[in-house]
């Protein structure tokens, strides 16, 4: 399960990671608006197809999806919550139903997409708008995508640093915030400043 | 600190100083010239400014006084051009890489020079058919060996057909067959006509191949030349050199 991290392309067999980017990130804006806005009755058509791509795709894409469980329970007590609050039992499976689902299809479109492919298309877009700043926009797309897995990396690294180092959760969630947040933030600040060298050392260069 | 031909260097670092925001001078007045088709070692001990000084070559960083020319073209006037031919190899290859796959990754550089794709492709078949990673080319890069992460790097690097390349700290954290495998890929380098720079401390398992080195301390070149007559000077500012090993000798590709 370890061996596939959450937001990493996997190479795949799936009519997704065939299909080219624009395409995909338009059709899984659309499956998600209407993940989101459908009445219960007609979700099961979204979520049927979510479900079927997901299957298509192959193994590695439904670990990845598989491996968020714990945002998964995040998401069930969130509709525990609404559950509760709207005194119904269905509205609160619904919008955990609406959460999981909706974070399936950005699996789906995050493990099929290269994202020098999606560099790509964005730019066909912005080179025939007319705002210069806007031409920027697909560099930092990618590029803050491409840092996704970084982040994630970079917390098992440290999650497997605290453990080595004999820290065990107890139950001070405080405590445990703090070790977790302070030090990535610092990591991440500095990763950034790396990502912006290597990109700049192989010759990006956003004026262009 | 060298000798200075009258002949146009690759590259020619006049006086360049860099100050740190919080005031401390990282380098001091370095003077050199690198050579086409020279192979220099660059040592010193930790926080020497070693690393500093090359990520000044292609404009990484910015110096607070000097300046530096890459084939004649000021690297403050042109950053461009000293990307295009100085490629840099950094210590810790994940950060290097930027891209999902080692395909993507190697063909980031040539897509940023402005190549067509038909071009692109052809690079990225050739540099991976000569570091012999064509079987990995569909893997994620933060997924490979140390060594197969090390020649992903170097293919990114050369698929930009740089005139210069800078490994910094190449063998950290390759075992033996891992430095000798990289020795060999800079050796191929340097016969393909390349100019190659290593900054590295472990002078035994590079410098026989090494036509001049310089080291370095306290952001100063306290000592540039060739490396038999250099070996006094770099054991004098800490680095480590084996007793009774002539330079000749001092490499890990060279064991039998």
């Amino acid at each position: 399960m370890k061996d596939y991290r959450i937001f990493e392309y996997t190479g795949g067999p799936g009519i997704l990671h065939r299909t080219g980017p624009g395409p995909k990130l338009a059709g899984m804006i659309v499956l998600c608006i209407l993940l989101a806005i459908l009445q219960p009755l007609f979700l099961p058509i979204p979520a049927a197809l979510t479900i079927i791509l997901l299957l298509n795709s192959g193994k590695q894409v439904l670990i990845q999806f598989a491996s968020m469980w714990r945002l998964f329970v995040f998401f069930a007590l969130s509709g525990a919550v609404k559950g509760l609050t709207h005194s119904s039992v269905f509205a609160g499976l619904f919008f955990t139903l609406r959460l999981i689902l909706m974070s399936g299809v950005g699996v789906l479109f995050y493990s099929s997409t290269r994202l020098s492919r999606l560099r790509l298309s964005l730019s066909k877009v912005t080179a025939v708008l007319p705002f210069k700043s806007i031409k920027q926009l697909p560099d930092l797309i990618v590029m803050a995508l491409a840092f996704l897995p970084t982040i994630f990396r970079t917390v098992e690294e440290q999650k497997t640093a605290r453990y080595s180092r004999a820290f065990r959760n107890r139950g001070n969630i405080v405590k445990t915030i703090k070790l977790l947040s302070l030090p990535l933030l610092v990591h991440m600040l500095l990763k950034t400043e790396d990502a912006a060298d290597a990109w700049y050392s192989r010759g990006y260069n956003p004026e262009k | 600190m060298n000798s200075r031909k009258d002949s146009q260097p690759l590259i020619r670092i006049s006086g360049l100083s860099h100050r740190f925001p919080d005031g401390r001078l990282a380098l001091n007045s370095i003077n050199l010239d690198i050579e086409a088709d020279s192979f220099t070692v660059i040592c010193g001990e930790n926080g020497s400014g070693k690393t500093v000084l090359m990520r000044h070559l292609n404009g990484i960083l910015e110096p607070s006084a000097g300046e530096i020319s890459v084939s004649g073209i000021s690297v403050r006037k042109d950053p461009g051009n000293a990307c295009r031919k100085i490629g840099f190899v950094f210590q810790n290859s994940d950060t290097q890489f930027v891209a999902q796959t080692v395909r993507d990754d190697i063909a980031f550089g040539p897509e940023n020079l402005g190549l067509d794709s038909e071009c692109i492709s052809a690079r990225v078949s050739s540099v991976a058919s000569d570091l012999d990673i064509v079987t990995i080319l569909e893997k994620s890069p933060h997924r490979l060996s140390g060594g197969e992460k090390k020649k992903a790097a170097i293919a990114g690097v050369l698929a930009m057909e740089p005139a210069l390349i800078v490994f910094d700290e190449p063998f950290a954290g390759l075992d033996y067959r891992g430095v000798r495998m990289l020795i060999e890929k800079i050796l191929k380098l340097r016969k393909a006509g390349k100019a190659v720079i290593v900054i590295s401390h472990d002078l035994e398992k590079i410098l026989a191949h090494a036509d001049t080195l310089v080291v370095m301390a306290d952001g100063r070149i306290t000592g540039c030349g060739a490396p038999v007559d250099m070996l006094e000077t770099a054991a004098a500012y800490g680095m480590r050199i084996p007793a009774g090993v002539k330079v000749e000798s001092m490499s890990w590709y060279l064991d039998t």
